[in-house]
């Protein structure tokens, strides 16, 4: 089913930050701490480098007027010049996807733990269940947008539904996904429910839920942005709105570049989390 | 006459195996090691210091205690892993010129079937990857002779463990290649199965007897089909002891029930008891 | 889910049909009463839309405009990732960085896109773009974990028995890849709907997602949700024939036992 094999195929294919912890742990103790921070500085700033050259080559090559694609420079200095601005902007979306997120995983992990202790609760959403597997969520802003009304409230709304699916999906998943046999041992030792959900279904369950939470948070920025940028709100999707439409376009293109950066960091910061997670009880 | 009849220690039975000398090139391993580079700059010797050779057309069985490095030596052989130190010819030739131009045969504990493809297929493979034109009937009378007649055109989840076994034999043997190289072939079989399989690999093998080394952890099975058994140490591997087998071939049934069969499955199993608990004792 | 738990009893396909059918009633009182506000509108009235109403006719047409960029933009994803996915497996120092790259692409949020996608495409172009932009990450990590998904053992004989890296490439890697890839582009489906809807909001006037923003503005609630369980029907659909293929691809291609 979807939500496993999106699982498995995400495990599998390692976020290219842990391959890289990988090999420097296995460049051996002698090399020094600082070597080792710059290397990891370079490793992951050469795809930003990358891009940042590509975007100006690709701009001087076309002839891009500064009205359709501004160079990169232009872009930076225009967000050095608005700390302030694009600052708040930030933190804006930055709270909203953080609380979205925190309250479609607890909604999420709630509901999975309830499906897991009852099987007729289970059985009633497995329906619905199987159809939010394919939910194109983030196009029902519009319609969310009308029933709770154009407010902040609102895209921490819209956040935390569109994080709430993977959560729930893969939680319900994960939370089933004890290695063949063990429960029917843990029967048989004499454990109850409470033990069996304790010892065997939450462990089983962790590595799928930090997996979603991967996929959540890049889902909550992507969805708050939508909201605000619908419903012009504030926060970052209202700026890249605003400015799109008065032409400001190294104001748009800060917009964007900022949204990325954070939503970047933000995911870093979950993945990071999430290894240490699994460091400590994968 | 083979090389290695004047090694043995008991003399051949007579009116023994035909002097006819099988096929295939000989083998020598010349002070080979292999170290495997671990993390943190630590390493493990695998195999250290072996030497063995192997004569034209003679069946080698390899055993030792668990992790002593026969599948190493095995994997050199085939060109998969290059030794850390000494040397190893097949042919008089490195390894990886064979496998270039398609004289290895190989088979594994796990089959390593293609999924996808019919029995027929998988051992159309060989001739594919020799861009050689595929020979419908050897791969029939292959097919035949590992009795998987009927099954040409079965995948291989539609297979029994042991007819996919056979498939994998058959699929190393198929280009009729110089050296024959099994690391437990049969491992994962239960016992009856294995029995069987091994009673028609050694048929198998008497049609085309190709120089064979074969890796596996089960005395019988190699007192049964190799001409000497060769006992590793425990890590580092090295080459512990030489055992000539005295029985003629086909090793039927009766001769595996002979109290000559029986003293010397005992006395090498003694011999790996005491291997395996020295290598514990160290660990 | 794993279907370790034998043949379903009646109770459990009863409580999910009851599931089912409990949550279409909430649904229909909610919006039937109105508790909520009139935004909410019941499933009898969207259903009265498709049956009785004109616009039914135009969020068909819609629905069909949007299935066929996202399905556009599908395939544009596919043949990318499909390319990329094959150089960085026969090309592996480049790995690393790609996998970075498109861990990158994959978390930029959508709205964030328009500049870039404004710049580069014309506006009718942009819904399938989007779709590209969406699907890619999900297609190229099946891809590649496709690739990589033939056992060590069976390299290991194609390597002595004397192959070449192209037979490899072609004969072992790209038919393992083909059932992986088949449920990356299952679960990249739905992704694909969502990148049309929204490219469709940079400013094109077919498509589900002008239906939803003209009927969000013009307060006609009943028209907007049934123009969302339009996309819902679409998505379902090919996310339906998409699991189809991946059946007979894990059928044909899928590890043996
Ligand atoms: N690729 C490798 N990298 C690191 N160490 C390896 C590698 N291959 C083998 N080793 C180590 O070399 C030693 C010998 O391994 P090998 O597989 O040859 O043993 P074996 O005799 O075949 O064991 P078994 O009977 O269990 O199959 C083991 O300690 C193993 O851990
Ligand atoms: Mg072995």
């Amino acid at each position: 089913m979807t939500a496993i094999d999106q699982a498995t195929l995400l495990d599998r294919a390692r976020p290219a930050s842990d391959v890289i912890d990988r090999d420097m742990r296995s460049t051996g103790v002698a090399t020094h701490r600082l070597r080792r921070v710059l290397i990891h500085l370079v490793h992951t700033l050469w795809p930003v480098a990358f891009l940042l050259v590509a975007w100006d080559t690709w701009v001087t090559v076309k002839h891009l007027p500064p009205a359709v694609a501004p160079h990169p420079g232009t872009v930076l200095r225009y967000v050095r010049a608005n700390p302030g601005t694009f600052a708040g902007d930030a933190l804006d979306t930055c709270v909203i996807v953080l609380g979205g997120l925190l309250v479609g995983a607890v909604g999420g992990i709630a509901l999975a733990t309830v499906s897991w202790f009852s099987s007729i609760a289970r059985a009633a959403i497995s329906g619905p269940a199987l159809v939010t597997q394919c939910l194109p969520v983030a196009t029902m802003v519009p319609v969310l947008a009308r029933i709770f009304g154009y407010n902040q409230r609102t895209v921490v709304i819209i956040a935390a539904l569109i994080a709430f699916f993977p959560v729930l999906v893969f939680t319900t998943a994960g939370l089933r996904a004890s290695p063949p046999g063990t429960d029917d041992l843990f029967v048989v030792l004499g454990a109850g429910r409470i033990q069996r959900f304790r010892h065997l279904a939450v462990p089983s369950a962790i590595p799928r839920l930090l997996v979603s939470l991967r996929l959540s948070i890049v889902a909550a920025v992507v969805g708050a942005m939508l909201a605000q940028w619908i419903m012009g709100t504030s926060g970052l999707g209202y700026r890249l709105v605003t400015a799109q439409a008065s032409f400001r376009t190294a104001e748009a293109w800060g917009a964007s570049l900022v949204a990325i950066v954070l939503s970047v960091l933000l995911y870093s910061a979950m993945a990071a989390l999430c290894r240490l997670a699994d460091r400590r009880f994968g | 006459m083979r090389a290695t009849m004047a090694r043995r220690s008991v003399a051949p039975p007579p009116a023994a195996e035909p002097p006819a000398a099988g096929r295939g090139v000989p083998i020598t391993l010349d002070g080979v090691s292999k170290r495997f580079a671990m993390r943190r700059q630590r390493s493990v010797d695998a195999v250290s210091g072996l030497s063995l050779s192997v004569a034209a057309g003679e069946l080698v069985a390899l055993i030792g205690p668990s992790g002593c490095g026969k599948s190493t030596v095995l994997r050199m052989v085939a060109s998969l892993e290059a030794p850390t130190e000494g040397q190893v010819l097949v042919g008089g030739r490195a390894p990886a010129e064979l496998a270039r131009s398609h004289r290895l045969g190989v088979a594994f504990q796990d089959n390593a079937l293609l999924p996808w493809s019919t029995v027929r297929a998988n051992l159309a493979l060989p001739y594919r990857l020799a861009h050689r034109p595929v020979d419908k009937a050897r791969i029939e009378s292959l097919i035949e002779l590992v009795g998987l007649g009927g099954f040409e055109d079965a995948r291989p989840r539609q297979l029994s463990g042991g007819m996919r076994q056979r498939v994998s034999i058959a699929r190393s043997i198929v280009l009729e290649p110089d050296v024959l190289l099994l690391d437990e072939p049969f491992g994962a079989l239960d016992a009856v199965t294995r029995r069987r399989l091994n009673m028609e690999l050694q048929r198998i093998w008497m049609e085309d007897p190709v120089t064979t080394v074969l890796v596996t952890h089960d005395v019988d099975e190699a007192l049964l089909l190799a001409d000497r058994v060769v006992v590793l140490s425990p890590r580092p591997g090295r080459v512990r002891t030489i055992k000539d087998v005295p029985f003629a071939r086909p090793r039927t049934r009766e001769v595996t029930r002979t109290p000559e069969f029986h003293a010397l499955v005992d006395e090498l199993t003694a011999e790996l008891d005491l291997l395996s608990q020295s290598a514990d004792h160290d660990a | 889910m794993r279907d370790a738990d034998a043949p379903r009893p009646l109770t459990t396909v009863i409580a999910s049909v009851v599931g089912s059918v409990a949550i279409v009633a909430l649904w229909q009182v909610v919006g039937a009463t109105e508790v909520f506000g009139s935004s909410i509108s019941p499933p009898s009235k969207i259903l009265d839309v498709f049956l009785h109403s004109q616009d039914s006719g135009l969020i068909q047409k819609a629905a069909l405009v949007t299935g066929s960029e996202a399905l556009d933009g599908f395939l544009w994803g596919l043949l990318l990732a499909a390319i990329v996915g094959v150089v960085v497996v026969v090309v592996p120092v480049l790995r690393r960085g790609v996998d970075q790259l498109a861990t990158i692409q994959s978390a930029i949020p959508f709205v964030a896109l328009a500049p870039i996608l404004l710049a580069n495409f014309t506006r009718e172009e942009i819904p399938s773009a989007m779709a590209t932009a969406t699907v890619f990450f999900t297609i190229y990590v099946a891809m590649v974990a496709g690739l990589q998904s033939a056992s060590a053992t069976l390299h290991d004989v194609v390597a002595v028995f004397g192959s070449s890296r192209r037979q490899r490439l072609l004969r072992v890697q790209i038919p393992a890849a083909i059932p992986v890839l088949a449920t990356g582009l299952k679960v990249a489906m739905p992704l694909a709907i969502v990148g049309a809807v929204i490219g469709e909001w940079f400013g094109v006037s077919n498509g589900i997602g002008p239906v939803l923003l003209i009927s969000l503005r013009d307060y006609e609630m009943p028209k907007m949700w049934a123009a969302a369980s339009a996309t819902v029907v679409v998505a379902l659909v090919l996310f339906g024939v998409m699991a189809f293929i991946e059946r007979i691809a894990t059928d044909r291609f899928g590890g043996a036992s």
